[in-house]
């Protein structure tokens, strides 16, 4: 990792690795879709495929207003379960390691897909894994199909 | 060939939109206040009422069950599409009938693969129109198989 992405959500600071980076955008719109995986609040559509958007409320604790969430920026990372969408207010940064420090987390630190900090201009940044945030939003998939197929006529 | 081929039908439950191919819709009955039959009902598999239709009831299921979708139009307020099923007519409920539209219209939309597992039983297509996601809606999935009209 050489670059780094700095991002925050709320109160929530977190950096992803510039490599998973694919792109960012702003504004997209966000739709309500039925049956998400867990964590997921919406997608948003990008390059023909829908995108799932991470919800930073139920992942991160970070209190946004839907306004905010309205006009911040959904950072597509890539992932082994396919592009997931973070969402970032409009301060993001991208900053080579060696501008900053790698810290461990503590022991009491229990954030999804977070491994390390990243110490940066006096501010502490959650750093996320990417691929075990996406591996945390599949659990439940099982657990959660129909059985039955939905309505049928009794037999 | 005939006028309907090739067309999708464009719905809303809640504000979630779906596309049906026309081919598989017998009709559309916007008004069915004075047609449904609400004590008759097997919720436990997804019949909210019965529909009087051409002189016969048929079951009605309300999709929004399945799918879990807040809707805020009151069920006796629905429109009812009616499709051919094989073992006769059936109905489901949804919010609002809003097109229809040439299938050339619509671009096809990936799913990951952690987007398919998830909505597996549920839907299994997404295609965009005017870059908004549509489910395409699998009536079997919500009753019986259903052939085209």
């Amino acid at each position: 990792m050489k670059k780094v992405g700095l991002f925050h959500i709320g109160e929530f600071a977190f950096a992803l690795s510039l490599e998973c980076i694919v792109k960012i955008v702003q504004s997209a719109k966000l739709y309500k879709f039925p049956s998400l995986p867990m964590l997921v609040s919406g997608v948003l559509v990008n390059d023909n495929s829908l995108v799932p958007l991470i919800d930073s409320v139920c992942v991160y604790g970070a209190k946004v207003t839907q306004s905010e969430l309205a006009s911040s920026y959904q950072v597509l990372v890539s992932t082994e379960y396919g592009v997931v969408a973070l969402p970032a207010n409009l301060s993001g940064k991208i900053v080579a390691t060696t501008k900053g420090e790698f810290l461990e987390l503590t022991d009491d630190v229990d954030i999804i897909g977070a491994v390390g900090k990243f110490l940066f201009a006096s501010d502490e940044y959650y750093i996320l894994d990417v691929n075990s945030l996406a591996k945390e939003m599949t659990q439940g998939i099982w657990q959660s199909q129909p059985d039955t197929g939905g309505a049928r006529r009794h037999q | 060939m005939s006028k309907i081929e090739g067309k999708k039908l464009v719905f809303r439950l809640g504000e979630v939109g779906f596309l049906i191919d026309l081919n598989s819709v017998v009709e559309v009955v916007e008004d069915t206040s004075k047609l449904l039959d609400f004590e008759c009902n097997d919720i436990s598999c997804g019949i909210v009422s019965s529909m009087r239709y051409r002189q016969v009831m048929i079951p009605v299921v309300d999709p929004t069950l399945k799918l879990n979708i807040l809707s805020p139009v009151k069920l006796s307020d629905k429109t009812a599409i009616v499709l051919h099923g094989v073992e006769g007519r059936w109905a489901f409920l949804v919010d609002l009938v809003e097109n229809i539209v040439e299938a050339s219209k619509f671009n096809a939309c990936c799913l990951s693969a952690m987007l398919q597992h998830a909505a597996l039983g549920f839907y299994s297509q997404v295609k965009l129109l005017n870059d908004e996601p549509l489910i395409v809606m699998e009536p079997d999935n919500y009753y019986g198989a259903t052939v085209a009209a």
